[in-house]
């Protein structure tokens, strides 16, 4: 989530869940029984703050990061790579 | 076509959201505003609003969407816990030091009151006052409290640089180059444009970088426009704004030229989005 903040700036709860499924070729759902209590979450944690918006006639909560949130996104998607790398050693051992 | 839920059928929406009794105001919009996403995004596949209703409430599941509350309060606790434990190890240690100037003060000067106030406040939030007189059934105020919405101005570019239509001559991405004739990453959009067409700030800002030059990107400006968003407009004729000077959207910042590395007068424009340059095409309405 994160690293989609990073990328396209600032979202809203909806569009996160969209672009989740279209990035993952509709593989992954984020539902928002996931999505709603991590974001305030990482809002509560200092990562990500929100601003609300008045969009046609209903007000959207928008989120994005902070320099903390951008930090911890670097950091954070560093760290998850590593942990695929070692376990795809694991699963397929190179044969030398 | 872009639809759009007309208010009453927002108020319907927000009716049935009130029966699932989501207290959480903040929580309670953001729930709103997302099936509202949902239900506009089925009513363009050709469902009935009615029915487009009961779907975006379905797919949270029976007691789906009051589990997500009790979540989210749940794990926004956890944080005001650790506050409320911060907040204890501070008052140990100041409250020694508290009473030491609280009896010093008292002999110095007779409105002791509010010496007191001031001390006791210190590294303490409103919140963690607020939640010691609270009874159990009150706590999601202070909750809401606990989780502050920081303000952010400006925002994301929202119109186009150039007033009226314009035509993109060299979109965003890899491309031939046109001087050096191989292919490149273009990391804005061209768009054609006759010398001396106002250039105009897609977004309220400060100018962070304004400079003439004869070569590369020629006379440019970079507008900030909070801790997110950066435009920048290159091969300018002339620029009428000064480092530090702030803009509102739509003003008008330079004119078009062919300074630079150019081979006719056009605009050059970046959209960066966390320090990276992305498409500025997502950023703009259609010509």
């Amino acid at each position: 989530m994160l690293r989609l903040l990073e990328e396209h700036g600032q979202m809203y709860g909806y569009q996160i869940t969209q672009l989740v499924r279209k990035q993952s070729n509709e593989q992954l759902l984020l539902t928002e029984g996931a999505l709603y209590p991590t974001l305030h979450k990482l809002e509560a944690d200092g990562l990500i703050k929100s601003k609300i918006e008045k969009v046609g006639n209903r007000p959207r909560k928008y989120y994005r990061l902070t320099p903390a949130g951008q930090k911890a996104a670097q950091s954070k998607a560093a760290e998850f790579q590593a942990f695929v790398q070692i376990m795809q050693l694991i699963l397929k051992p190179s044969k030398s | 076509m872009y639809l759009s839920l007309t208010p009453e059928q927002v108020a319907l929406v927000e009716q049935r959201l009130a029966a699932e009794r989501i207290h959480f105001s903040t929580l309670h919009d953001e729930l709103l505003d997302h099936l509202c996403c949902k239900i506009e995004n089925q009513l363009e596949s050709g469902i009935a609003f009615h029915d487009a209703c009961d779907r975006a409430f379905a797919s949270f599941g029976e007691e789906g969407m009051k589990e997500l509350q009790s979540q989210t309060i749940q794990l926004v606790q956890q944080k005001s816990r650790l506050m409320r434990h911060l907040f204890l190890a501070l008052s140990a240690i100041l409250f020694p030091t508290f009473l030491f100037w609280s009896g010093y003060l008292h002999r110095a000067f007779q409105p002791t009151e509010v010496q007191h106030v001031h001390h006791h406040h210190a590294g303490n939030t409103p919140v963690d006052d607020l939640r010691k007189t609270n009874t159990a059934r009150e706590v999601l105020q202070p909750l809401e409290l606990s989780v502050p919405s920081v303000e952010f101005c400006e925002g994301p570019p929202s119109c186009n640089p150039l007033e009226g239509n314009y035509e993109i001559t060299s979109g965003f991405g890899q491309r031939m180059h046109p001087v050096y004739k191989r292919k490149k990453h273009h990391r804005g959009v061209d768009l054609k444009a006759s010398l001396g067409t106002p250039v105009v700030a897609t977004s309220d800002g400060v100018i962070s970088i304004s400079r003439m030059r004869k070569k590369g990107s020629g006379n440019f400006v970079e507008i900030t426009h909070d801790d997110v968003y950066k435009t920048t407009y290159s091969h300018l004729h002339e620029i009428l704004v000064s480092n530090g000077q702030q803009v509102k959207k739509g003003e008008v910042i330079a004119t078009v030229g062919s300074s630079g590395f150019s081979t006719a007068p056009h605009l050059h424009y970046e959209v960066w989005v966390n320090g990276k340059a992305v498409d500025p095409s997502s950023f703009m309405t259609q010509p």
